[in-house]
């Protein structure tokens, strides 16, 4: 029991425990809902997205669950100082950020060529952001942040131009879908780079504690209130299985 | 909305070695990210270490993403 109490006492030891642990919370939550939303399912083209889509949260939630018991943790000396650099997240990136994207190139049929393009940068995006998190030179951590968040704006706006291009020659459901899912993917992927800036890995304005919770929020909603948004519209389903029009759509149903 | 009605339509069978690849794919994501402090226990310093998890997780994830777009073959 007391081996029990310590360990419980060297995870509420930290003041960003409670982030950790409604982030956890959360992304297990959605995992399940995903999960059981996507049993009945029978359409090829749906089971993809609910496949790809419910990963995302899982492995979140993983994460969560290692910087939570502290294995996602590890300190780094800059500026005088050691801080705690959660890197479970960029690990957690690595494999999530790929998989969001994909369901956007998927949603609108990308080309292989693209995809490729985007998982490569993509990869650049969340490597450099790492190496900036752990960089001991406290002037270099800023120049990778910036090379991190170009790859960033590049993806942006491949997704902006090029998907949203593709998307508006696509059925209406499609359309509107991919708008929805690509603004809310703008602006919180946008947010990232700007907390990583004033939270701890960056001028350290904003304490560990706050940036922890910004991050959760940024997570949640990119990972499952993403998913929310993608998985409730007849845009995954092939041509043949949509199922009936939601409220609101039915006028147009018909057909000519 | 549909063209070639004269077309016999088949139903897309599963395949089962891009379901296998997928749940392998995600089982490796979620063990790794575990996995730092027993690589460092080998003598590996951490960046070694997480440059392992980070190659693993990001090629689990091509991985896992490249399953799902083949889990059904056969004519569309």
């Amino acid at each position: 029991m007391s081996n029990v109490a310590l360990q419980m006492g060297q995870i509420t030891s930290r003041p960003e425990w409670i982030w950790l642990a409604l982030g956890t919370a959360l992304m297990g939550l959605g995992t399940l809902y995903f999960m059981v939303r996507g049993m009945g399912v029978e359409d090829p083209e749906a089971k993809k997205f609910y496949a790809i889509t419910t990963l995302v949260p899982a492995i979140a939630f993983t994460m969560y669950l290692s910087m939570l018991l502290g294995y996602g943790v590890t300190m780094v000396p800059f500026g005088g100082e050691e801080h705690p650099i959660y890197w479970a997240r960029y690990a957690d990136w690595l494999f999530t950020t790929p998989l969001l994207l994909l369901d956007l190139a998927l949603l609108v049929d990308a080309d292989r060529g693209t995809i490729l393009a985007l998982v490569g940068a993509d990869g650049i995006m969340i490597g450099t952001g790492l190496i900036g998190a752990l960089t001991q030179v406290y002037q270099f951590r800023f120049v990778w942040w910036a090379v991190s968040t170009a790859a960033m704006l590049y993806i942006l706006y491949v997704l902006f131009f090029g998907f949203t291009q593709k998307a508006s020659e696509m059925q209406d459901d499609v359309a509107s879908t991919f708008k929805v899912l690509r603004n809310l993917t703008i602006v919180l992927w946008s947010a990232y780079p700007v907390v990583w800036l004033v939270g701890s890995e960056g001028v350290g304005i904003v304490p560990l504690g706050v940036e922890t919770l910004l991050f959760m929020v940024l997570d949640v909603s990119a990972k499952v209130g993403f998913g929310l948004l993608l998985l409730r519209s007849r845009a995954i389903f092939g041509e043949t299985t949509a199922p009936e029009p939601s409220a609101g759509e039915g006028a147009t149903a018909a057909g000519d | 909305m549909v063209s070639g009605a004269d077309e016999p339509s088949y139903p897309a069978s599963l395949n089962v070695r891009a379901v296998v690849a997928f749940v392998a794919a995600a089982g490796l994501g979620m063990v790794t990210l575990f996995a730092l402090p027993t690589l460092r226990s080998t003598g590996l310093t951490f960046r070694e270490a997480f440059l392992i998890v980070g190659v693993v997780e990001f090629g689990a994830a091509v991985v896992a993403g490249a399953a799902a777009m083949n889990f059904y073959t056969g004519p569309d």
